[in-house]
């Protein structure tokens, strides 16, 4: 039952075919036999998750159902705040953020009915797009061991396409929840800016943070965003929009729906693979009705300068203690983008903002106006190898982390919502993906082409083969 | 203390970065416009679904 969907999970637990505790002790058994290879996990909770798993079959018993979530084993990335449990944030010090109360997201999951299984491994303070750790491990990809999982969120993807979790949550300033995702062959959702509460989730970037659901299909996607979306007076930045039902919207038609395919930017210098398997993504989508329209894009490149300013600044603010406290603890790339902020301008950052706000402006109204929502890669090539994207100088690798989310980067500037769905393999087995782009708050109409692109492949239902 | 005391070359690419890209900025242009931005895009298909 670790190989299950959420919501085929649901399902089973509602009709009483399982139990809370026996799918969390199947969780637990996996993540023990398997997950010293993958390091997925930072901290693993299992009398707490059992304990919980008890409580609420002991709540089915009494005929009381919290509804989709009742028993789902779920876990989430170590920069979100989970009461009675520690947060290093992948920094060496287990205690680093010690906040009280709990992250709103997890919250609002726990009072679905989900069970807690821990925290899951990541990039160093959320810092780079591999998943490499020098703390708690290298995540490994599960598809291919020795390869990157992607980052930062690298455990989250890892122990999704694993099968030690059934969803996970992640955050993504500059690609976090899509890159790994990609890398692993599941599903990574970056909504809205401002769609999910921030609050109780360590930051990087307050002007770029975004989080995010991580599952092994859409619809699950669909259902997890259900919950963790909606206002949170905790955080200012949360929208006031009303949550539409998105998990019931999956299954509208799409045909007529205008798809723009960028002619620019997003298929420069792509691997061979991932590129042709894009273009044929957009031929499955072609089939449905969707009309796909070859466009250019405002050019990225300005928008991503204007982002490096902003998210710099603002790590730099969030860490300088742990930097001045404790720099030979961190990692030396994670210290140099780090270092970087302590040199920009109050007046570059200032008109960083400003120029962001332009360039949303001008992107959305140039493209939206053409087309209901982008398609794109999401990585420029499959998930490379760890020891090649650890290897050369501090410089090399900070380049190398900028090259791999390069496509992922903009998005976060824009502000916009953006699905990662995988769409097939490369030759040796990595998995392929795909990034479908919507207008702001049309998380809809992102979540229903994903959906009837999952439907009509068969990538969604492949697992990775683990020893 | 972990803060150099020279400039990284790539915080002196970033200013020059904005220098180039500021002059295109008008006076009304703020800071905070992003989030208003986005909240008043005014095509919003995701009104609730009746139950």
């Amino acid at each position: 039952m670790t190989d299950w969907t959420l919501a085929s999970l649901s399902r089973a637990i509602a009709a009483r075919q399982v139990s809370p505790v026996e799918v969390t002790r199947a969780c637990l058994a996996r993540i023990e036999r398997l997950d010293a290879k993958l390091r997925t996990f930072i901290t693993v909770d299992a009398e707490g998750a059992l304990a919980a798993a008890r409580e609420l079959e002991a709540e089915l018993a009494a005929g009381l159902s919290r509804g989709p979530f009742h028993g789902i084993p779920l876990a989430y990335k170590d920069l979100f705040h989970v009461r009675g449990l520690p947060t290093s944030c992948g920094t060496r010090t287990r205690e680093y953020f010690a906040a009280d109360p709990e992250c709103t997201a997890v919250s609002r999951l726990r009072e679905a009915g989900a069970v807690t299984l821990g925290k899951l491994n990541m990039t160093e303070l959320a810092l780079g797009p591999f998943g490499d750790n020098a703390h708690h491990g290298d995540v490994q990809n599960p598809w291919r061991p020795g390869h990157s999982a992607g980052g930062s969120s690298s455990g989250s993807a890892a122990a999704v396409a694993a099968g030690f979790a059934v969803g996970a949550l992640g955050s993504d300033t500059g690609g976090s929840i899509r890159l790994p995702a990609a890398c692993c062959g599941v599903v990574g959702l970056k909504p809205t800016y401002g769609r999910v509460s921030r609050a109780g989730v360590m930051p990087l970037s307050w002007s770029m943070d975004h989080v995010g659901p991580l599952t092994r299909t859409v619809a699950d996607t669909a259902l997890l965003l259900g919950i963790i979306a909606g206002h949170d007076p905790r955080d200012a930045t949360s929208s006031r929009r009303g949550i539409p039902y998105w998990e019931r919207m999956l299954e509208m038609p799409v045909d007529g729906l205008r798809v723009g395919l960028p002619e620019n930017y997003y298929f420069d210098g792509i691997d061979a693979e991932m590129s042709a398997a894009v273009r044929a993504a957009a031929r499955v989508l072609e089939g449905l009705g969707v009309v796909i329209t070859p466009m250019r894009v405002p050019d990225p490149q300005p928008l991503s300068e204007v982002c490096n300013v902003i998210t710099r600044s603002e790590s730099a603010a969030i860490h300088a203690r742990l930097v001045r406290e404790r720099p030979h603890e961190l990692q030396p790339a994670v210290r140099a983008r780090l270092e970087v902020g302590f040199h920009i301008s109050a007046h570059d950052y200032l008109q960083a903002l400003r120029l962001r706000t332009r360039y949303a402006r001008e992107f959305t109204a140039c493209v939206f106006a053409e087309v209901d929502a982008l398609l794109a890669p999401v990585i420029p090539e499959p998930a490379p190898a760890l020891d090649v994207v650890k290897a050369g100088s501090t410089d090399d690798i900070v380049q190398r982390m900028g090259r791999f989310s390069r496509l992922t980067r903009p998005f976060n500037g824009l502000g916009l919502p953006a699905l990662s769905v995988p769409c097939g393999f490369s030759g040796d087995g990595r998995p392929l993906a795909l990034q479908i782009v919507g207008r702001p708050f049309d998380e809809a109409t992102t979540l229903r082409l994903g959906h009837a692109y999952e439907r009509a492949t068969d990538w969604v239902g492949r697992r990775p083969a683990l020893a | 203390m972990g803060e150099p005391t020279r400039p990284p070359a790539a915080a002196a690419e970033l200013a020059a970065a904005i220098a180039r890209l500021a002059g295109e900025l008008s006076l009304a242009e703020e800071p905070s416009g992003f989030v208003a931005g986005l909240e008043n895009d005014p095509d919003t298909r995701d009104a609730r679904q009746p139950q």
